[in-house]
């Protein structure tokens, strides 16, 4: 009886798998491309207050070699490789219209942090979110990024304010002249670095080290369109007006590939 | 439309900037001349010490330490992560009169888990402090803001997003009081005055039930979010209580009081109606939204406050013995827990009422 139920369970879960991954045939081939952003510095000006955007501290950045850094956000395909090789304990979760070419989104960061570590062992290369130093200077290359939600020109977005909150295939929004792409689409993403109201503390340099970790903190930067901190364990956001500024579209993240 | 919206945040941003810093031009009073005192902030139902009537303006400095912790909440056991402002639910009574700066220093436990803040609806401005209050677990923060307006007002924490309602249903809110300079009076010229104050925070929880209908535990607040979100959806409380539990006012914890006595009945809900009648006596005097630049209401026999208000009721107890207080739906008081009693001492008066014949069977 119990063997039958065991049975019927995992039959249950084969064909769930089965629907999930649909259209994977191709679920060997993916591969996770990564730009490579040169070494330098540069100013990251990290707000002040994110509500009255009064001002920007400013943090000296610099890197020493260069930044690997995935092209992409990771894919719905990519985190479905994951799921069925046991590293993730869930397939992804998409909505009508969203491809497996879409970036996975409604993950929480340890969902990331964790993603990112299966990817580690399954290349046998080390894998982590980047901090939000890295992101900001793929995305922008050392400019200027301070107002760019605010100087930000709306009429080109008309495909972000037609499609709302589902998910467009990699590659469908703005890239850099260095090809990092999706920077300002309908995805924001995960980074390694704590928020902390403290100047004391945002200033403080952190090793990717040390934030490497779930027990570095409990609320994190993420970048995109927007900046915005969020309790690592939130997985969606909700619309809340005037109340939040803009909430995040969507939750996903991106790799960095270190150099050992 | 979002877009839309989000522009209009930053407009309306710009010009609370441009205002405030007008304002700022303006300002008069200097600040660092004003005496100052360092109110010892109580467990509810307790106020702290005050005066009724202001002895001259005043900086008020409160000192806040943000606590998660685990809490029984009934008789079952139930538990709850409280975000619990100063380790109480609700957070604790801020007294102050109006013209006041309360001058708080907000602390975030080192061994939490979240983000918090705290959004005072006696205040102006910045989502009321919310915005300038965001802090992590080991951080701290000072927030100043005038009481331009005399009331009883909620506090709640307001961290954005979908942690608004989630941290107010955990427990997170309580209550000030800005009393006018002068005390409060019955709008007709006449002072009135209380021999004692309580605060109740009337406080709705959302437990999620397991399989076999027994509340979930949770390791870690964060844990029980999601399911916690379904039963929030449904609107439907799975406890309503007073001073965070099922019976933190009844029986032996009951409020005291004489036949006599003046009683100020201050009642904070920030998330829900609620509606509050004393089973028993009336509302001499209420304030029902809260605010004391209103005159007062008279004899009321039940009183509204609306969700995300507090309110005030004054009343001088005839006649001694067990009077509850409840939220008058009489389910929500009964099946879910917001009960208060208040424990009146004195002598009983037969021209207010008497049993004129003992029960008996029926006469022909």
């Amino acid at each position: 009886m119990i063997t039958h139920n065991v049975i019927t369970v995992l039959i249950a879960l084969l064909i769930s798998i089965s629907s999930a991954a649909q259209a994977d045939d191709q679920l060997n081939q993916v591969d996770y491309p990564l730009i490579s952003v040169p070494k330098g510095h540069y100013t990251l000006y990290i707000p002040d207050n994110n509500f009255f955007k009064l001002g920007y501290l400013e943090k000296k950045v610099s890197f020493d070699s260069i930044i690997h850094i995935g092209k992409f956000e990771v894919s719905n395909r990519l985190w479905n490789l994951c799921f069925k090789l046991n590293g993730c304990n869930r397939p992804v979760m998409m909505r009508e219209g969203e491809t497996l070419d879409s970036p996975v989104v409604r993950v929480n960061w340890h969902d990331a942090y964790g993603f990112s570590k299966w990817y580690s062992s399954y290349t046998n290369k080390s894998y982590r979110l980047p901090t939000e130093e890295e992101w900001v200077y793929a995305a922008y290359l050392g400019k200027d990024h301070r107002n760019i939600e605010i100087q930000y020109d709306y009429s080109d977005l008309n495909k972000i304010r037609e499609i709302s909150k589902k998910t467009m295939p990699l590659g469908s929004f703005k890239e850099n002249a260095l090809g990092f792409s999706d920077y300002q689409g309908n995805v924001w993403e995960w980074t390694l670095t704590c928020w902390y109201a403290s100047e004391e503390k945002k200033l403080k340099e952190y090793s990717s080290a040390e934030l490497n970790t779930p027990q570095a903190c409990t609320t994190r930067i993420v970048q995109g369109e927007n900046r915005s901190h969020i309790p690592d364990f939130i997985m969606d956001t909700y619309s809340g007006g005037c109340a939040t500024l803009e909430p995040a579209a969507n939750l996903g993240f991106r790799l960095v590939l270190e150099e050992n | 439309m979002k877009r839309n919206l989000h522009k209009i945040c930053q407009y309306l941003t710009a010009m609370i900037l441009l205002v405030g810093f007008s304002l700022t031009v303006q300002a008069q009073t200097d600040i660092s001349k004003l005496p100052r005192i360092t109110q010892e902030l109580v467990n509810p139902p307790m106020l702290p010490k005050h005066d009724q009537v202001s002895t001259g303006q005043k900086v008020v400095q409160v000192r806040m330490v943000i606590e998660e912790k685990k809490m029984i909440i009934d008789d079952l056991g139930t538990e709850v992560w409280a975000f619990a402002y100063n380790g109480s639910v609700p957070g604790p009574m801020i007294v102050a009169h109006q013209g006041d700066y309360i001058e708080l220093t907000l602390v975030n436990k080192s061994k939490n888990s979240m983000v918090h803040n705290i959004d005072f609806h006696a205040s102006t401005g910045a989502l009321g402090g919310g915005a300038l209050t965001d802090i992590a677990p080991g951080e701290e923060v000072v927030l100043r803001f005038k009481a331009t307006k005399s009331g009883v007002f909620v506090y709640h924490c307001a961290p954005g997003g979908i942690m608004i309602p989630w941290h107010v249903i955990h427990g997170m809110s309580g209550a000030i009081t800005v009393l006018p300079k002068e005390g409060l009076s019955d709008g007709k010229g006449n002072k009135l005055t209380y021999d004692r104050a309580y605060y109740i925070g009337e406080q709705d929880y959302y437990i999620p039930k397991d399989e076999n209908g027994n509340y979930k535990k949770y390791a870690t607040p964060a844990a029980g979010m999601a399911d916690e979100l379904e039963v929030m959806k449904t609107l439907t409380p799975t406890h309503i209580v007073f001073n965070g539990k099922v019976g933190a006012l009844t029986d032996k914890n009951a409020l005291k009081a004489k036949v006599g006595e003046t009683v100020l009945i201050l009642h904070a809900q920030a998330n829900r109606d609620t509606r509050p009648h004393l089973i028993g006596g009336h509302g001499d005097y209420v304030w029902e939204r809260g605010s004391f630049a209103n005159a007062p209401k008279v004899d009321l026999e039940t009183w509204f406050i609306a969700g995300g208000s507090a309110g005030a009721a004054l009343y001088t107890f005839k006649q001694p013995g067990i009077y509850a207080y409840v939220n008058h739906n009489l389910i929500e008081a009964v099946l879910k827990g917001a009960t208060a009693h208040f424990d009146v001492e004195g002598k009983w008066n037969d021209d207010l009422m008497t049993q004129v014949v003992k029960p008996r069977p029926i006469q022909q």
